[in-house]
């Protein structure tokens, strides 16, 4: 998986994106609301959130089991399976089915699968036309970006840029405007149409996989992914080796978790579970039916510490809410996995050295681990990735040689209260009144940056360990 | 060695359980309760994510409901039965309807389908392939009509779920089933959310007994 580097220009970016913010202010005022909403639906939440979690360590404690299980129902349903060790492989077996179909044009139904083994732009360039058929990849397609948020990729884009993209990328004869969103929106079903019905394979990620029935869950409020998985002659299915479950009764559980955690909803508009290909009596449906299980980085998570983050189920609660996704965005993550999960997922599925910024790009206030609805705690495993990264000597030097220099400093305590007797003093120089307190209103140097924004509140005149000092001094008077 | 067997090689090298077990059957208990009776349950949900419901008494109502409720949206009044309704092309003899079966083709936007059943906690349609139906033609509709019969309601999935290990054929899920809890929707164009993505714009039920 590919990670972009530059976070820190890149989020600067997003910070000054004005309608980048207006689209961020709607997700944190409206998705915590709806969730909520949701959530209390449920007679219990801490409860069922309890069994979700057990559901899903059960499934990985024994995930060899389940999978053999899952892969067992599938082949005897007349469906094939197969095992991608990376990205890499994971796109060669696709290309392969796809040419073995003599596949012209392929549908494809949102996936985070696909989007980080790339493999769009991996058929592209073996000469298929790739259409994604979910709106909002629709939009990026046309747009060349990555989503910026695991379930509404386009959030970032605009109408007026939408409108824009459709009269680019639309040459056919058209007397009908494309002025407003039901417009937009006729456009897009009657262009996509046409691909749905023209498709020769379909690609879906999967949302579960049920080791007891073999069945594939896959969700959506379009309908895209049924059009996708029936339509063409051979359904392609593309999804990790972790998203087993072990019933169907669990797949429920976890399905009324996943569809109020994600969008306030009771259950996802369509869920559609797929059992292998075409039966005798069946007048539709696909021929050939394909399982590509992906590991790429997973399985060396299983068992370790990051074990934990193998249970996520996808739903974005953890993004929408968190104060750092909230205020710049998607794409300034530089990773297709963007938001406090995908600061987890990122280091594991590309490699630490490339994704270390976005272990650091959390406040740790905690709202990720308090939403999720199988209670993963990510800031203990963002610390992990610190952890790591400090001990395998990837911070840049600056930071090593401040941060050695401040446990230094730290390590002695005379020294420690001088300087910092010292910088209180310069801080307070620097401070006006106002209320009950002191205020700096412009720092300089590497301050300037804080105060750009807010005041700083200065220092109290005395530190708690003089004020500490002088009490026990006048109490034993 | 293959893929499959790196992969599992790690897979039973790095699995914290050691012991192989079978299926834990836990049976799902944790639905949205309600005081509700199911079927009221159902109707209240399905209305409230923007399906319509109308109650017959029988099979015999079916085209008439579906020539009034045509009219009353100023539908064309041209339907393709399917072969899940249950119904033959002559039954609509008097419904002044223009009746075809399928396949679906492009100009054709009403569909009147059967569905394998409901479910009250989550106000959805279950929709499938059982009996050869191409359920693909259920997305394609502008407007679908499902006949939903009281009977086939489950209070709960997990009430779904048992009944569909019952009615197996030859130990196998159907080969696609879709809850359905309305008409198809997007919210990548803003909120709130727009109706008729790439499937139905409208989802009209007619609910047969109870």
């Amino acid at each position: 998986m590919h990670v972009e580097r530059d976070f820190a220009s890149l989020s600067d970016k997003a910070l000054h994106d004005e309608s980048l913010g207006e689209a961020l202010d709607t997700v944190a005022s409206v998705m915590p609301l709806i969730r909520n909403q949701a959530l209390t639906q449920l007679e219990d939440f801490a409860a069922a959130r309890e069994r979700a979690r057990e559901v899903r360590d059960e499934a990985l404690n024994r995930l060899d089991y389940y999978l053999e299980q899952f892969e067992a129902q599938v082949l005897a349903m007349g469906g094939h399976v197969h095992w991608a060790r990376d990205d890499h492989d994971a796109c060669t077996i696709v290309a392969r089915l796809c040419e073995e179909a003599d596949a012209k044009l392929v549908t494809k139904s949102k996936s985070m699968v696909t989007e980080e083994i790339e493999l769009a732009a991996a058929l592209e360039q073996r000469g298929l036309e790739v259409v994604e058929t979910d709106l909002g990849e629709y939009i990026i397609q046309l747009r060349g970006e990555k989503p910026s948020h695991i379930l509404a990729p386009a959030l970032h884009v605009t109408i007026p840029q939408v409108i824009d993209s459709f009269n680019t990328h639309h040459k056919i004869e058209r007397d009908r405007p494309l002025e407003d969103t039901d417009q937009l929106l006729a456009e897009a079903r009657a262009v996509l149409r046409e691909k749905f019905i023209n498709a020769d394979v379909g690609i879906t990620g999967a949302n579960f996989l049920i080791a007891e029935t073999g069945g594939v869950v896959v969700v959506t409020n379009e309908g895209n992914a049924d059009l996708t998985a029936s339509l063409p002659d051979t359904h392609i299915v593309v999804t990790g080796i972790e998203k087993v479950v072990p019933t169907m009764d669990d797949a429920g559980l976890m399905l009324r978790l996943l569809a109020r955690s994600a969008i306030g909803q009771r259950l996802s508009n369509y869920t559609s579970f797929f059992h292998g290909p075409r039966r005798e009596g069946d007048t539709a449906g696909p021929s050939a039916f394909h399982v590509v299980l992906v590991d790429n980085g997973r399985s060396d998570m299983l068992g370790s510490e990051l074990q934990d983050m193998l249970r996520c189920i996808r739903c974005s609660a953890c993004i929408n809410h968190c104060p750092v996704y909230t205020a710049i965005g998607g794409h300034a993550y530089g990773s297709v996995y963007p938001g406090p999960m995908g600061a987890v997922l990122s280091p594991g599925f590309a490699d630490l050295d490339s994704a270390r910024h976005l272990p650091n790009a959390s406040t740790f206030c905690g709202r990720c681990e308090e939403v999720c609805p199988v209670a993963i705690p990510i800031p203990k495993l963002l610390r992990h990735w610190r952890t790591q990264e400090f001990s395998r000597h990837l911070r840049p030097r600056s930071e090593r040689f401040g941060l050695g220099f401040w446990a230094w400093i730290n390590g002695r305590p005379t020294l420690y209260r001088f300087v910092q007797r010292v910088s209180a003093g310069i801080l307070r120089r620097l401070s006006v009144a106002e209320g009950a307190g002191r205020w700096i209103r412009r720092l300089p140097g590497p301050g300037a940056g804080w105060t750009r924004h807010r005041d700083l509140q200065a220092p109290a005149a005395k530190s708690f360990q003089a004020q500490w000092r002088a009490q026990n001094r006048d109490s034993r008077k | 060695m293959t893929a499959r067997d790196a992969i599992f090689a790690k897979l039973r090298q790095r699995s914290v359980a050691n012991g192989r077990t079978e299926f834990r059957y836990a049976r799902d208990s944790f639905a949205e309760v309600s005081a509700a009776a199911p079927l009221d349950r159902f109707v209240a949900l399905a209305i409230e994510e923007s399906m319509t419901v109308e109650h017959l008494a029988g099979l015999d109502d079916v085209p008439g409901a579906v020539g009034r409720y045509l009219r009353a949206q100023h539908l064309p009044e041209q339907v393709v039965i399917d072969t899940s309704a249950c119904l033959a092309a002559d039954a609509f003899a008097d419904s002044g309807l223009k009746v075809s079966m399928p396949p679906l083709r492009p100009d054709h936007e009403v569909l009147v389908s059967g569905c394998l059943g409901a479910v009250a906690e989550s106000g959805a349609l279950v929709i499938s392939t059982n009996d050869g139906h191409a359920i693909a033609n259920d997305f394609l509709a502008e407007t679908h009509i499902v006949i939903l019969r009281a009977a086939r309601l489950f209070a709960t999935l997990a009430d779904l779920w048992d009944g569909m290990r019952a009615e197996a054929q030859g130990g196998f899920m159907p080969r696609e089933f879709c809850l359905v809890t309305g008409p198809s929707r997007t919210a990548d164009l803003g909120v709130p959310a727009k109706l008729g993505a790439h499937g139905p714009a409208r989802v009209h039920v007619l609910l047969l007994g109870g």
